[in-house]
């Protein structure tokens, strides 16, 4: 386990793993939540969609299936909503679930994340829409998520400066030149 | 005339001290940069009164003094800029450094090289950051 001196944040702790995984040249990197909601029990089914599919990246979803297990609160789910909506939109393909932390993705991916794209605080439907535009291949899979043990790590959003924050980024994002990786 | 006397020499004070910080290392020569043009346009615009009248014609002011105002408040609000993308950088610099405690540190404490251990030492990573 890596122990940071300093809490960085979510997105720069995930960044910290990827760091990791390229210095001691693995291929694949799976990642998930530490608090309870993600079972390590969907990654081989993961690894393999990515191997099947031709992907780069693979993301686990909670609402590919719509059984409704999953029950964020009311103003999380207006803004996975939307902001899926975007991505779908600019990605030109279905994008349900841009906040989830349960990921599998080849190491050429883990090794752009180790560069200044990769957010601080929370990498969300903006480093999707980037990974499409630097012709990465995303692809999502249903999978159950437990309810986060006590405290989830996302608690921390603040509505209305998340809102800004995407909608800033996505635009950003979209204003750069694109480099192609993929 | 008491009053460009006391401009004069407030503002040629400003300098002395900008120039007496960066000799003592206080202030780095690239920060004062803003601050030196500042007090030297201050020494120029108190000496030369009639320029200060021109640039409140130019930009169609009706007194001198307002026409210090706004460029001193355009001057506060760069320097705040400033000093957002230098904390933003600083951000930048710390989070790459804490990352490089904690992957040092397990490194030093995991026993023996791993099986997929190949590329180590290729810091090609951590240049970008």
């Amino acid at each position: 386990m890596i122990r940071l001196p300093v809490n960085l944040g979510y997105g720069a702790a995930l960044q910290t793993g990827y760091k990791w995984a390229v210095r001691r040249g693995y291929l694949l990197v799976g990642q998930l939540d530490a608090d309870g909601q993600h079972s390590p029990e969907h990654l081989p089914a993961m690894f393999e969609e990515l191997r099947s599919k031709q992907a780069d990246v693979v993301i686990g979803s909670r609402f590919l299936d719509r059984d409704g297990h999953y029950r964020p609160s009311a103003a999380r789910k207006v803004g996975i909503a939307l902001f899926s909506r975007v991505a779908s939109l600019i990605m030109r393909q279905h994008i349900t679930d841009p906040t989830s932390g349960l990921q599998v993705m080849r190491i050429p991916v883990a090794r752009f994340f180790c560069t200044e794209v990769y957010p601080s605080d929370y990498p969300d439907a903006d480093i999707l829409i980037l990974l499409h535009r630097s012709g990465f291949r995303v692809r999502e899979v249903a999978v159950q998520m437990s309810p986060p043990v006590g405290k989830s790590m996302h608690s921390g959003h603040h509505s209305l400066y998340y809102m800004y924050k995407m909608w800033l980024s996505i635009l950003v994002t979209l204003l750069r030149r694109p480099i192609v990786h993929g | 005339m008491r009053i460009r006397l006391i401009t004069i020499l407030a503002a040629v004070a400003i300098l002395i001290l900008i120039i007496e910080l960066v000799r003592r290392r206080k202030l780095k020569e690239e920060y004062s940069l803003l601050w030196v043009l500042t007090a030297a346009l201050l020494v120029v615009l108190s000496i030369w009164y009639g320029l200060l009248v021109k640039v409140t014609h130019l930009i169609g002011g009706t007194v001198p003094s307002s026409t210090l105002f706004f460029f001193g408040l355009v001057f506060v609000v760069s320097l705040l800029l400033h000093f957002s993308v230098r904390i933003s950088l600083l951000e930048r610099r710390i989070t790459a450094l804490v990352q490089e405690i904690g992957l040092l540190t397990l490194e030093s404490r995991s026993d023996g090289p791993d099986v997929a251990d190949t590329q180590r030492g290729g810091p090609s990573d951590a240049s970008t950051n």
